[in-house]
């Protein structure tokens, strides 16, 4: 055995790829429920958990699966889970304990066409505010959006670092189309893989305060059965973890919470740009529609249209730098997404009147065509 | 931690007191008998190896007043999150201490599963029969008939018998007490702690302030004199006849004592033997063995064969293999020629049953759009999948049909259509099952997709372990058949 990384090449869907990812980065705790078109996932890491002695377990519903993963990670695993909207929105109550207790873990939403039951077996990509704001309360997590089979293997490698290093959950916002396609996917040598892991206490028991921040606002954090006695809980709590109900230590408390993402931000966004450098309109995009804005930039180029794509690989934290800088100098951004208007919304708010921003809606079920695409970017040009 | 220690136990947070129980309320006492059970085995067990998850409620906040580990969680989910934290470090001994509402009745599912699973914890449901935190509203465990602030005329819901469902539920462990019952609280704590699977110990307990005094029994006092008098303790006691009313005697005792192998015992029964590894743990702490079948891997992508991008539309009948022939493609192509593959299927709930497709464009160039709109060429196993697909073919297009099971009408122009009877060659060679891959082995014949050896390369990784000589024996057929279509021997 010693199955633990994979290298080769591989021809794998986006969600075999999620769970190599995942069991590279050093997972070994799974609990979901099922869900399509997130069911892959599970499946291969019922298979795959085993052979590298870790626990699948298939939970009751998707509101135990969430809380099981805020106590594995609290017995130090990395732990991962699944699921699609229905099951999204019932894991909100305890990504919100997760947020509040600085719990590292991931969820991998793959977004199906919604509301409600909506579109089981088709795309949507209309997850992207419920995962910033799904959960009640002001608190920041962290998303990252793979377009590809081989952006799953990584960038869940990705989600697992910057959960461990931030502290926060991480959502991998795939979606149906991501999850479904089978591309070749390179698995690198293990020594090659970067893992990250949380900052473990440098402090004894007497003298370490689990809730208490460094500079980078992210406390370290010991685990069950270390002999530190922590107390973890759900409420406003004070440094020492105790609950406090104060005014004075909820502000502290929520606002290191948001701070640490937001004032991090520089550190955490990542986005990918495709021909921006002399674009008057930049599309803005993200997970499956990234394939869709590439094809249609490539067309629109030689036809001398001068058309760039500003994709987001890190969805949330919103890089509003970026688009900043870009705004000043373009005529327009579109966003192509397959919803009827999220990120475009946090693009308005950031442009202001720099320049315009246009949605192409997409209300799921299928990807934008890219066709349709190019004329209706002819029409507003 | 420079705090001076309980002399009742070094198991109380006394930075933490004053606790938040109202006088008379029976949640302390029970916390105090679990801590002095915990004191008496200290030297048996280690205490830093002793994690306590509560829920919300008054029982809720146990967990912060332990000086162990502790976890106050969200409403309802201390057994899911209990659940997680020992499988991730089967060391811990896991007490889940909460109370009704949260455990019965917001968190049933939980408590009913984690019976069933036998799930190694030790759940303290803590039953003063409402919803105290909040102000006294009737739950899951309110007896019948009596009053609470959501039951003024009296409840005429029937509460739960958790004795009969616990035991109904396959829990190892199932006691009753009341929190008048020190004694034997500890005495079956540390029973429960010298066993594995699910232990479950409800506590019936004194809330005057909340449930008592609407029920005319005011104080902490009036409630314990209300145990004493109102319980019967038996050997062996019935779970049937556990059901709480105010007219009859609470029956108390040991309702299951079983030696069913707990959820990491069963787990690691089925388990080892089959992947060869003796310990499962979630925080990563187990040693693997060496990959003994670890060869030397290569990352070297195979230099791209030059081609033109083609978009191949595969469909067939649910069970003819459809899917597996275009994985098969889409993985000669790119894992071994070296272009670049994207394979897609048709997802549906029709998918499940009738005509289904998958799709693989290969290309020596990135592809961007994996998805097919107009297919170069179109492969097609069965006539229900050639009328639902035939809209789908293009004008001078290459199809490939199953001879037999396949009649083309109304064919656009200049489309070139190759056939094989390949059901019938399956057969000849053993089984049908294999029709889609002597299909393969035409396709193969006849076109420059993917190169012969990396088709056979990838069909032998496909294809189910000791098959492969099988499949190889029908993609040859196929491929014989195809080179005489070739030559014009057949028609
Ligand atoms: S409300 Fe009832 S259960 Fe809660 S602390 Fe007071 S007496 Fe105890």
């Amino acid at each position: 055995m010693g199955k633990d990384v994979l290298t080769g090449i591989h021809f794998l869907s986006g969600n075999h790829a999620c769970v190599e990812g995942a069991i590279a980065a050093g997972c070994r705790f799974y609990a979901g429920y099922p869900i399509t078109p997130s069911n892959e996932i599970a499946e291969r890491m019922s298979a795959r958990l085993p052979q590298v002695g870790g626990i699948y377990i298939q939970m009751e519903d998707e509101l135990g699966s969430m809380a099981a993963l805020v106590g594995a990670s609290w017995a130090g695993a990395k732990p991962m889970t699944a699921t699609s909207g229905p099951g999204f929105s019932l894991m909100q109550e305890n990504l919100g304990l997760a947020a509040m207790t600085e719990t590292p873990c991931v969820v991998v939403n793959v977004q199906r066409g919604s509301p409600s039951t909506g579109l089981p077996t088709a795309v949507g990509q209309a997850d992207v505010m419920q995962a910033r704001w799904g959960s009640h309360g002001d608190y920041e997590i962290i998303a990252i959006a793979p377009s590809s089979p081989q952006e799953c293997f990584d960038f869940t490698i990705k989600a697992f670092n910057l959960a461990e290093t931030w502290r926060v959950p991480v959502v991998v916002l795939s979606d149906e189309c991501v999850a479904h396609v089978s591309e070749r996917v390179l698995i690198p040598p293990k020594e090659e893989i970067k893992v990250v892991n949380r900052k473990r206490p440098t402090l004894p028991p007497e003298k370490f305060l689990p809730f208490k921040a460094g500079k980078d606002l992210v406390p370290e954090m010991a685990v069950a059965g270390e002999g530190y006695r922590i107390h973890v809980t759900g409420l406003t709590h004070n440094e020492k973890g105790y609950p406090d109900l104060s005014a004075k230590t909820h502000n502290k408390l929520v606002r290191r919470l948001v701070d640490k993402i937001r004032k991090n931000a520089d550190k955490i966004w990542e986005y990918e740009e495709f021909m921006t450098e002399d674009a008057e309109v930049v599309l803005v995009t993200f997970g499956i529609s990234t394939r869709v804005c590439r094809t249609v930039v490539k067309w629109a180029r030689k036809e001398g249209l001068k058309i760039g794509m500003l994709r987001l690989i890190v969805v949330w934290p919103f890089p509003e730098k970026r688009i900043i800088e870009l705004a000043e100098r373009i005529k327009a951004f579109v966003c192509v997404e397959i919803n009827l208007g999220q990120t475009f919304f946090e693009v308005e708010r950031v442009v202001k009147d720099r320049c315009k921003v246009f949605l192409f809606p997409n209300a799921g079920g299928e990807v934008h065509d890219p066709e349709k695409v190019l004329a209706e970017l002819k029409q507003i040009i | 931690m420079g705090v001076k220690r309980h002399p009742m136990g070094e198991l109380i947070r006394e930075d933490r007191m004053p606790h938040i129980f109202c006088p008379g309320c029976g949640i302390g006492a029970t916390i105090s008998n679990i801590a002095e059970a915990l004191t008496e085995v200290k030297d048996e067990i280690d205490l830093n190896k002793v994690a306590v998850v509560s829920g919300i409620g008054c029982s809720g906040r146990a967990a912060g007043y332990f000086w162990l580990d502790g976890f106050h969680t969200t409403h309802g989910r201390p057994i899911a999150f209990a659940t997680g934290l020992k499988l991730s470090n089967p060391d811990l001994n896991v007490i889940v201490f909460s109370g009704d509402g949260d455990l019965t009745t917001i968190g049933g599912n939980h408590l009913i599963h984690g019976a069933r699973r036998n799930m190694d914890l030790i759940v303290i449901c803590i039953n003063n029969f409402n919803y105290g935190m909040t102000g006294g509203q009737m739950g899951a465990t309110t007896p019948s008939h009596t009053k609470t602030t959501t039951s003024i005329y009296g409840n005429y819901e029937t509460p739960f018998n958790l004795p009969a469902l616990l035991t109904a539920c396959g829990a190892n462990y199932v006691a009753r007490w009341t929190s008048a019952h020190s004694h034997y609280i500890k005495r079956s704590f540390l029973d429960a702690l010298k066993k594995e699977g699910f232990r479950f110990i409800e506590v019936i307990s004194a809330c005057p302030v909340n449930w008592g005094r609407r029920n005319k029994l005011r104080t902490g006092k009036d409630m314990v004199k209300f145990f004493l008098e109102h319980t019967v303790i038996k050997e062996n006691p019935d779970p049937k006849d556990a059901l709480i009313q105010m007219d009859t005697p609470i029956l108390c005792g040991v309702f299951a004592d079983r030696n069913a192998p707990g959820y990491m015992r069963a787990m690691r029964e089925c388990l080892s033997s089959k992947v060869g590894i003796s310990e499962f743990r979630g925080d990563g702490k187990v040693e693997l063995p060496e990959d003994k079948e670890k060869e030397k891997k290569t990352l070297e992508i195979p230099k791209p064969k030059q081609i033109k991008e083609v978009k191949i539309k595969l469909a067939g009948l649910g069970g003819q293999g459809i899917a597996l022939l275009g994985l098969i493609i889409g993985r000669a192509a790119c894992v071994f020629d070296g272009n670049e593959a994207a394979y897609t299927q048709e997802y549906g709930a029709e998918a499940r049953g009738g005509a289904s497709a998958s799709c693989v464009i290969i290309s020596s160039e990135k592809i961007d759009f994996p998805y097919v709109k107009k297919p170069d060429v179109m492969v097609i196993m069965a006539q229900g999948a050639f009328r639902k697909y035939r809209k789908d073919i293009q004008p001078n297009s290459v199809v490939f049909i199953d001879k037999d099971l396949v009649k083309p009408s109304n064919l656009p122009e200049g489309v070139k259509a190759y056939a094989v009877p390949a059901t019938r060659i399956a057969e000849q060679v053993g089984r049908t099952v294999v029709a889609n891959i002597v299909m393969l082995g035409f396709i193969s014949a006849l076109t420059d997709f993917f190169s012969l050896e990396a088709v056979k390369a990838a069909l032998k990784m496909s294809v189910p372990k000791g098959t492969e000589e099988f499949n190889l024996k029908a993609f040859a057929a196929g491929y014989e058949y195809g080179e005489k279509v070739k030559k014009g021997e057949i028609v």
